[in-house]
């Protein structure tokens, strides 16, 4: 948002945009690779979580990375723990890459 | 201002008192629940006391991994700011292939689930043979403080002309001379932010820790959780409040020294 130029904002409202339509067309388009960059870096830091989900929800449930802790540290189970390591690797990079290609895609269209 | 515009602070406003509100209520909780005189965590504390704070004193194993800690994070940010700066300088510098892909690898753990970095160097460990808890804890929290210098000197070199390396030269300082006269004071604020949140990550790293303590090797947020599972009392809240001051602390030598403007940009 810092990065965005004040003045085509300005030349905005002097072609009669009003704020709405401004922000539609002009700063939201601007913004929109940044939001997919911090939409992927919050996802890939909540699917990852390990020490708050095991503290707040205990052993009622399991996400992917409370079990994978769990079956290296708990049961000794090393082969489940690095299959459902080995996934948890690929959605963290899968999502690094797709956000960086759609806010590539973003960028050059805007 | 158009009723829109003012609609629309107001909503900010508000947004903003609400997520402070949130993400402070707990801070406030743990260090209230911390001087209160009760075992359990009532609210508000039936009367004010300082004992939790002298059990953290003689609390089995906390001190201990309190010292451990430190060690490790002042050792592995210590490492990490001499490692990253020089890939940092490699990379800024240099020209060869794979250059992107190597910064990206290098700061990747930033992005990678800890666990994950966790799980493979435990393996990775076993395979080398390195079994000692005390050198693969430094070595794994190596890695995970160097994205931070690597990623803050980066950024900063790429600002730095490197012709005034050249300048300072031809003035007739020896390359020594130029590199600690010129390069540091410009990388100063960089070494500095860097160097805490490193500081910091080091300090508070649960998932990757948890592979490589022993019985005699933990580290404070090991030797923490373990301490909630066994007995769940307010000792926990004081060392809990020691961390936050801790981190409040740093960041007010932050705010002094670079601005708390510039360490939110990172």
């Amino acid at each position: 948002l810092k990065l965005i130029d004040p003045r085509l904002r300005e030349a905005g409202a002097t072609l009669g945009a009003s704020p709405l339509y401004t922000f539609r067309h002009i700063v939201l388009p601007l913004t929109l690779p940044g939001a997919v960059s911090g939409i992927a870096f919050v996802f890939s830091m909540s699917v990852s979580m390990f020490v708050i989900p095991s503290l707040l929800i205990g052993d009622r449930f399991q996400t992917l990375s409370t079990l994978t802790g769990r079956s290296f540290l708990l049961m000794r189970d090393e082969r489940l723990g690095s299959t459902t390591a080995v996934v948890l690797l690929f959605i963290a990079v899968a999502i690094v890459l797709a956000s960086t290609w759609i806010s590539r895609r973003l960028g050059d269209r805007s | 201002m158009t009723g829109l515009e003012r609609l629309g602070t107001w909503l900010v406003w508000t947004m903003a008192a609400l997520c402070t509100v949130f993400l402070l209520t707990p801070l406030v909780v743990t260090s209230v629940v911390s001087f209160g005189s009760s075992a359990v965590f009532t609210l508000p504390p039936p009367g004010w006391s300082m004992r939790w704070y002298e059990r953290l004193l003689f609390a089995r194993g906390l001190m201990q991994s309190l010292g451990t800690s430190l060690q490790i994070a002042a050792l592995s940010t210590a490492i990490s700011l001499v490692l990253g700066t020089l890939c940092a300088i490699g990379l800024v510098r240099g020209q060869f292939p794979g250059r992107d892909a190597i910064s990206t690898f290098l700061v990747s753990p930033l992005m990678l689930p800890g666990l994950v970095i966790g799980i493979a160097m435990l393996q990775g460990f076993k395979v080398m043979g390195l079994r000692a808890a005390w050198p693969s804890l430094l070595v794994a929290h190596v890695v995970i403080t160097m994205p931070y210098v690597l990623r803050t000197v980066h950024s900063a070199l790429s600002l730095f002309d490197f012709t005034m390396l050249d300048a300072a030269r031809t003035l007739g300082c020896s390359y020594l001379r130029a590199v600690w006269r010129v390069l540091v004071p410009a990388l100063a604020p960089a070494f500095l932010t860097s160097g805490m949140f490193a500081f910091l990550a080091s300090m508070d790293n649960y998932p990757i820790s948890i592979f490589f303590t022993d019985a005699w090797t933990k580290t404070l947020p090991i030797q923490m959780l373990q301490f909630v599972e066994e007995r769940p009392d307010p000792t926990i809240a004081a060392i809990s409040t020691g961390l936050i001051l801790l981190a409040v602390l740093a960041l007010i030598i932050g705010d002094r020294l670079v601005g708390l403007r510039r360490l939110a940009d990172f």
